[in-house]
């Protein structure tokens, strides 16, 4: 038998998990369903843990909010939380939902990470970012800076953060 | 690989952030398990963990994405971190699970079952395999826990990991509260498991809780306390086999470091009074 | 051969400055982690947390932890703008000397969490032992640049009047010099960034910070996840140690816009920068997240 075949059942087993694909036949699918809620609630965790500001300024609205981004948007193969998060940023702006407050940990995702293919990986070169945030509104500049790392600066300098 | 090529593990706890503190204080950790895709091998260690390996506590990384089970052919990428990470750790071993996350281009973020298939067999062994050329140190897989089975099984679950670890020479990670977990939602005979096993091939046990939802279904949140029936099948496993290493799994909702602590405790305390007792 | 920079072309006198200045920050950077590393950490006593505190950010840092334990024990409330602090339902029994000053400047009248802060003044007993042991330059602990701020200071002006001399030729002579501008606003910007840089530590105090700060990593990690779940004396100590927004996690998240964390501390990058899960690494610390359980 080819793994080919394996390979589609397991790709339809999958389906019906994370969107609303019917259930294999030979399947509980009441089981399945449960199943599927479980990981949907798991990957709301993830994004939450990987992405907290953004999860703390959508307050009691982010579980709707990321239960709508997720039923119309699988996570790819070779995602992770943070690719996910990231993803449901530009959803969240694309419906003008994106909370303000999240705006400088958005930021800081796209001066240390780059995404290709679908896949996030940590920058090795140069970045700059300008933002303003903060109450009351700051401007807000960082600097990312091959072997050296980051600088920071809002009214001082701040050295890497952590 | 046995088992017996591996030096003692003894004591440990699944390291998160949220526990870093508690297990730096705590002085009886033979190692701590992390988990593989939340840390890059290619940069320093954080520095808790430095200072855990210089006291001379074990790093375990467990991987929760390699897909060994999945039909499409393996990442290399995660692989191949998977592996750095192991050299960075100088890790005696690492361990993944017998279950696949992704198929189709999709990525489920969780731990699905495999079909208890000869083809299913063929495919995780060869992975195994593959993933045992790249790595440098042995690798050890789980056993998960599962809401639902395939259908058209050809063997049951004991029989599939057995022949997977027997046909490929991997070590178990033998999770007794997922074991508990598949004898509340599908069945499965504990005793009979535990008894298939080539129970010298564990290289250690995880233990954790769970909670049943409304419908009765359990569910491995190691979110909660360790049952006492987990507790049970961790003293029958002691009664038949010298246990390598012991650590408890939690990931949320963590209880205060005593409460914890007296947990940890209670493991330490039952796995030497087994030893005592076959002494 | 001589050499003569004024011999050099636009472009490679362009070079030649660029160069200079990295070498010179170089040299600088290198001396003062050698003049740092020759500072013992002083004698081996048990730090309180409140000393601790002061060592990392003087004042203002004690007033703030304080006022931040004391919104923890419920001592002190806080309204819905974030700023204005009034007396709570707490007991003010077996609260730390910086916790009943901070305490009574809210009983007197002062209700502006920032001004309460901002004024504070850390009680002497908590100066005494970081001055007798020559953690702090003086007891009122204002600021004084430590010698190691000069390093690098005279091959910088010299640096500079060499890129000046050479403006001037090059304006007389009619010729571009925009960038050669630009690279001197940039060392005069540095100039006085490097002169600036005074604290209130001596360099045995720097030392001993650097050493608390390394030893206490684990307690870090923690902090960013569970401040809510540390012991008073864990607070205080991370708190002091690491800022206080570095602790204003989980129940007490409603604390943080009170207090102002620096801006590159969101998350994202957990740990030292890994990829998911958890923070890893210093910072941001990752390395979290579960595995198997699918928990409902």
């Amino acid at each position: 038998m080819s793994s080919e075949a394996l390979d589609a059942r397991q790709a339809r087993l999958l389906a019906a998990l994370v969107s609303d694909a019917a259930v294999p036949p030979g399947f509980d699918a009441a089981r399945i369903r449960a199943a599927a809620r479980g990981l949907a609630a798991k990957r709301s965790r993830a994004v939450m843990d990987a992405w907290p500001v953004l999860a703390n300024a959508l307050g009691p609205r982010y579980g709707e909010l990321f239960a709508a981004y997720g039923d119309g948007n699988v996570l790819p193969a070779t995602g992770s939380a943070l690719l996910d998060g990231a993803l449901f940023c530009d959803w969240l702006i694309g419906r003008e939902a994106f909370p303000q407050e999240a705006t400088l940990e958005r930021q800081c995702f796209k001066l240390r990470y780059t995404v290709s293919h679908s896949r996030v990986r940590a920058r090795r070169g140069f970045k700059m970012l300008v933002v303003r945030h903060g109450q009351p509104r700051k401007w807000v500049f960082a600097l990312r800076l091959p072997l050296l790392g980051e600088y920071w600066w809002q009214g001082h300098w701040w050295q890497r953060p952590e | 690989m046995s088992t017996r090529e591996l030096a003692s593990l003894g004591l440990g706890l699944g390291w998160r952030p949220e526990l870093a503190l508690m297990i730096e204080r705590r002085d009886d950790l033979g190692f701590v398990e992390i988990i593989a895709e939340g840390f890059d091998g290619r940069r320093a260690l954080l520095a808790p963990l430095q200072a855990l390996r210089e006291r001379g506590v074990q790093l375990v990384p467990h991987g929760v994405s390699l897909s060994l089970g999945g039909a499409a052919s393996l990442d290399t990428q995660r692989l191949d971190q998977l592996a750095r990470l192991a050299e960075r750790c100088e890790a005696p071993l690492v361990s993944e699970h017998l279950c696949f996350t992704r198929a189709g281009g999709m990525e489920s973020g969780h731990l699905l079952p495999l079909p208890y298939t000869r083809e299913a067999l063929d495919i995780v062994v060869a992975h195994i395999r593959q993933a045992q050329a790249i790595l440098p140190v042995p690798l050890a897989v789980e056993n998960i826990a599962s809401l639902f089975e395939w259908p058209d099984a050809e063997m049951d679950e004991a029989q599939f990991i057995t022949s997977a670890l027997e046909e490929s020479g991997a070590l178990l990670l033998l999770d007794l509260e997922n074991l508990y977990a598949n004898h509340l939602n599908l069945g499965t005979d504990m005793p009979a498991f535990l008894a298939k096993l080539p129970l010298s091939r564990v290289a250690y046990v995880h233990v954790a809780g769970g909670f049943t939802d409304a419908d009765g279904l359990y569910h491995d949140s190691h979110a909660h306390d360790v049952p006492q029936a987990v507790f049970e099948l961790l003293r029958q496993l002691c009664e038949r086999t010298q246990v390598n290493g012991v650590m408890i799994e939690r990931d949320g909702r963590f209880p205060s470091d005593t409460i914890l602590g007296a947990e940890l405790d209670a493991v330490a305390a039952l796995v030497k009074e087994c030893r005592e007792h076959e002494l | 051969m001589t050499f003569n920079p004024f011999d050099l072309t636009g472009p490679e006198f362009l070079k030649f400055y660029a160069l200079c200045f990295i070498a010179i920050a170089f040299y600088r950077w290198v001396r003062r982690k050698q003049w740092l590393a020759v500072q013992g950490s002083g004698p081996r006593i048990k730090w309180l947390p409140y000393e601790v505190a002061c060592l990392a950010g003087g004042h203002l840092r004690v007033g703030e932890v304080a006022t931040a334990e004391l919104l923890r024990k419920d001592v002190l409330v806080l309204a819905g703008d974030n700023d204005t602090l009034s007396l709570g339902k707490g007991s003010p029994t077996g609260l730390e000397e910086p916790e009943l000053a901070v305490r009574a400047a809210v009983e007197a009248g002062k209700s502006s969490l920032k001004s309460v802060c901002r004024g504070f003044v850390t009680p002497p007993s908590i100066v005494s032992r970081l001055l007798k042991h020559g953690m702090v330059a003086n007891a009122d602990l204002g600021k004084e640049s430590s010698p190691d701020t000069r390093f690098g200071m005279w091959p910088l002006r010299l640096l500079l009047g060499l890129g000046v001399i050479r403006l001037v030729l090059g304006i007389s002579a009619g010729r571009p010099v925009g960038f050669l501008i630009f690279l001197c606003v940039v060392t005069l910007f540095v100039f006085f960034a490097w002169r600036g840089v005074a604290n209130h530590l001596t360099g045995t105090g720097r030392r001993l910070l650097m050493d608390r700060m390394r030893l206490n990593s684990a307690l870090r990690t923690t902090a960013k996840r569970r401040g809510d779940s540390l012991s008073h004396n864990d607070f205080v100590l991370a708190a002091g140690l690491f800022g206080v927004s570095a602790v204003l996690t989980g129940e007490l998240a409603w604390m943080s816009a009170a207090f102002t964390p620096p801006p590159g501390s969101s998350s994202n990058s957990s740990g030292s920068s890994c990829s998911s899960g958890s923070s890893c690494s210093s910072g941001s610390s990752c390395g979290g997240g579960g595995c198997g359980g699918c928990g409902g």
